[in-house]
Order: C-alpha cells, then structure tokens, then sequence
C-alpha cells in the first residue's frame, strides 16, 4: 500500500486511528525508505517551543514601552484633531514630530555596536547616527561645561593619548551636547552643534591609534563626512551640509586655526 | 474602532514583538530600533488592519517587511554584521531548566534551528516557537501556504537529520531514537 506523508505524519506524531497504524506498520516492515523517513520525522519531533521560550533572552528596554505609549498617545491626539482619511496620517506624522522635541523618541546610540571594527564602517555608523536626529530636540539643549570637561578628559586619559578638539562655535555654530559612545569597545565623543538654521552637525572623535591622516571629505548614506586623524585620534565632522561647505568647516577645524576646546592638560 | 482596538492592544503585545524582532535581528539594538519602527509604522497604517483579523500576525508582517528592506539596504552599502554571531552566542546563554539533559536537549534544538537556511528559520520561528498558523505565517511572509508547509518539512527534515547524527540528549528524552 501507499502511505502519504501526511498519514506518516500523523503515525509518528501518534494522531493515527488504530487501523491505519496497523496499515502504516505493515507499510514500514516492507519498505526500507518509508522506515528511514519515519526516523527522520520521529527524530524531527521536537520541543521547539520549550526551547526557545527556556532562552534567557535580553529584556525589553525600559524606555521602549514608554515611547510606544507616547505614540499611541499621540496617534489618539492627531486623530480627535484632525479630520479623517489622509489628513489624519499627516496628523500623525506631525504629532511624531512633535514627540521628538518633547524627547519622546530616543535615537539609539548602541547602534554603533553593529557595525565591523574596520574604520570605515565607524564612519558609516556615525553617519547613519547623525542622519537620524532633527534639529528639535537640540534647540534648547545646553552643555554644562565642567561636565563637558570632565568628560573630554576622561576620554582622552581612556584613548591613551593627548588629544586636541578644535572649538566650532567660532563659525556661528553653538554646542547643544556632549556626550560618549562606544564603538566596539573604543570610546568615542560625539559633540553636536547647532547653527541659527538647518540640521544639526556632529563632530566625532575616535581614540585610532594610527598614523596621521590628511583631511578627506565623501558622502555617506546621504551625509557628508570629513575625516581627518591626528596625535593617535580620528575626528569626523558630519553633516547635511554641501560637501564643499562641509569640507570648508572642516579644514579650519583640522588645520590648528580654530581655538580649541579641549586640550589634553587643561583643567 | 479599529484603531481603538490597535492602540488597545499594542502595549499587551510589545514583548512577543520584542522577541520577534531579536529572533529576527539576532542583535538587541537592531531589534529595538525595529520594534520601534513597527509600532510607527503600524499606529500610521492603523486605518488598514482589519478588525478581527490577527493583530499579532499583521504586526509581524510589517516587522519582517521593514527588516527585509533594511538587509536590503545594509547590502547595498555592503554593511557586514561580523558580529552577529557573537552576540547571539551571549543571548542564547543557558536556558532554565533545572534537568541538565533538558538544557542540553534544548540547546540543541536552538542551535539547530539557527544553523537552518533563513526563510526555513523564520517558518520555524513562526509556525513552531510564535504559534501562528500556516495561513498567518504565510502573511507574514508574503508566500503561499504551500511554501510554508514545504519550508517548515525541510525545515523540520533538516533538524531532525542533525539530531540523528548527535542525538544524545535527545534519546536520553525520548528513549532513543528508533
């Protein structure tokens, strides 16, 4: 007789009417094959479920559920607002945006962390970091400059060497934050500064331990980044900005003319 | 209603998407970044889901849509994720059952399952770990019913070959493997 997979199936998970199981068995004596694929199966009979539920997975963030509800908030908001059918996405939308000046939504620094550890990719990284942030929530950002001093300096002391960060704010720009990332176990400062208009711009500096390195500007996923290396440190200016205006900015900052500030012995 | 019923339900079911989308990103930034973006997406899609049909499955669906297109991207910027394995070994760590040929039994049942091909992990992940039925989980996928159910039989063929090969744990389960 012919046995169906499904009716081996059903044999070998022990759902077969008892004269089928003895039709199936009769079945099994006779066939080498059909023996070998009811091994397979019996053996493919497995707690997948009890498996993966007894993983010890990483828990939810904390602050997931919270912008999750903040949204759902705001989707409730923009729909009593505004009218249906099209306009009540927009509403959305706007009110999304709006969330992001209230610091609602959270851009993930540790997205770093997926990224190779060839340099290049670095660049990537903080290019796809920057390309996330709008200009909201930096608008009434400040920097408490001990804090940003301290930590500068504890930056510098973990990079093992003397680093010198050139101070934008010279060229009209403010600083709007400090703040420290890791990137594959190597630190790295991440300053963000603000001009009177368009998106932010970011100036990245990695502990590289390698040889000084000219300033070269290309575009990234959409934004310009220069790079320049130097005393043991890699600096990445990043932006939305023109490559030409980019590169301009850049080469005040990598060529010593702008004041600095942080210097490695400062106090 | 039915965004009433969506923005109902949503927090109830952010753990079972977090875990979707680590099993999906095998990397916890990824997945929070992807839970994140499916929740936008759903809450601006609201008007589009159906009341009554699976939530759950719906919100899969635009999980695993959005990741397809970010591996699509992320190969067109020809971004590697060397670390993915790494990292997933810590995830996957011990599991807690107390009888020691459990844990080995279920180690390798996961282990096995990570080694499958991605669209037959997925089918697994998703008929056999999540629940869904063959119907939802070719939702999800946007495949026909007939290519899940051959998925998850390679699937499961494939699993059970490795088990045949080193089936200690579990034959010390089952009583041996005939």
């Amino acid at each position: 007789m012919t046995v169906s997979e499904t009716m081996l199936r059903a044999y070998v998970d022990g759902e077969l009417e008892p004269i089928d199981v003895e039709r199936v068995e009769k079945a099994l004596e006779a066939s080498e094959e059909l023996r070998v694929q009811a091994r397979l199966m019996r053996a493919s009979c497995l707690p997948y479920r009890a498996a993966f539920e007894a993983q010890r997975l990483p828990p939810m963030p904390a602050g997931l559920q919270q912008r999750v509800e903040s949204w759902i908030a705001l989707a409730d908001e923009s729909k009593r607002e505004i009218a249906p059918g099209r306009r009540r996405w927009l509403g959305f939308g706007a009110a999304v945006a709006a969330s992001f000046a209230m610091g609602l939504w959270m851009p993930l620094p540790w997205r770093l962390g997926t990224v190779s550890k060839d340099d290049p990719t670095w660049i990537q990284a903080v290019a796809r970091y920057q390309a996330l942030y709008a200009r909201q929530p930096f608008d009434r950002a400040s920097v408490e400059p001990k804090q940003a001093r301290e930590m500068l300096a504890a930056f510098a002391a973990q990079g093992g060497g003397r680093v010198s960060i050139p101070d934008l704010r010279p060229l009209g720009l403010t600083l709007r934050r400090v703040q420290r990332l890791t990137v594959h176990d190597r630190p790295l400062i991440h300053m963000e500064y603000l001009a009177a208009h368009g998106m932010p711009m970011s100036l990245c500096v990695l502990a590289a331990g390698s040889v000084d390195a000219a300033l070269v500007t290309r575009s990234v996923d959409g934004m310009g980044v220069s790079i320049w290396r130097r005393g043991g440190f890699e600096f990445a200016l990043v932006s939305d900005r023109p490559p030409s205006e980019l590169a301009g900015i850049a080469s005040k900052a990598a060529s010593g003319e702008l004041p600095w500030l942080y210097q490695s012995g400062d106090s | 209603l039915a965004n009433d019923e969506l923005q109902r339900q949503l927090p109830q079911l952010l753990p079972r998407l977090w875990r979707f989308a680590l099993r999906l990103t095998r990397e916890r930034s990824d997945a929070e970044d992807l839970v994140q973006r499916c929740c936008l997406r759903a809450l601006e899609r609201r008007l589009q889901w159906r009341p009554g049909s699976a939530l759950l499955s719906w919100l899969f669906s635009i999980m695993h849509t959005i990741w397809l297109n970010e591996l699509r991207a992320r190969q067109r910027r020809r971004e590697c994720s060397l670390d993915w394995e790494d990292e997933w070994a810590d995830v996957i760590a011990d599991v807690g059952a107390e009888d020691p040929s459990l844990r080995v039994l279920y180690r390798q049942v996961v282990t096995a399952v990570e080694m499958l091909p991605e669209a037959q992990r997925l089918v697994i992940v998703l008929v056999d770990v999540e629940g869904l039925s063959y119907k939802e989980t070719a939702e999800v996928l946007a495949v026909p019913i007939g290519t899940v159910m051959s998925r998850l039989a390679r699937a499961r063929g494939t699993v059970g070959q490795r088990f045949l090969q080193a089936p200690e744990a579990h034959a010390q389960r089952k009583g041996g493997i005939r």
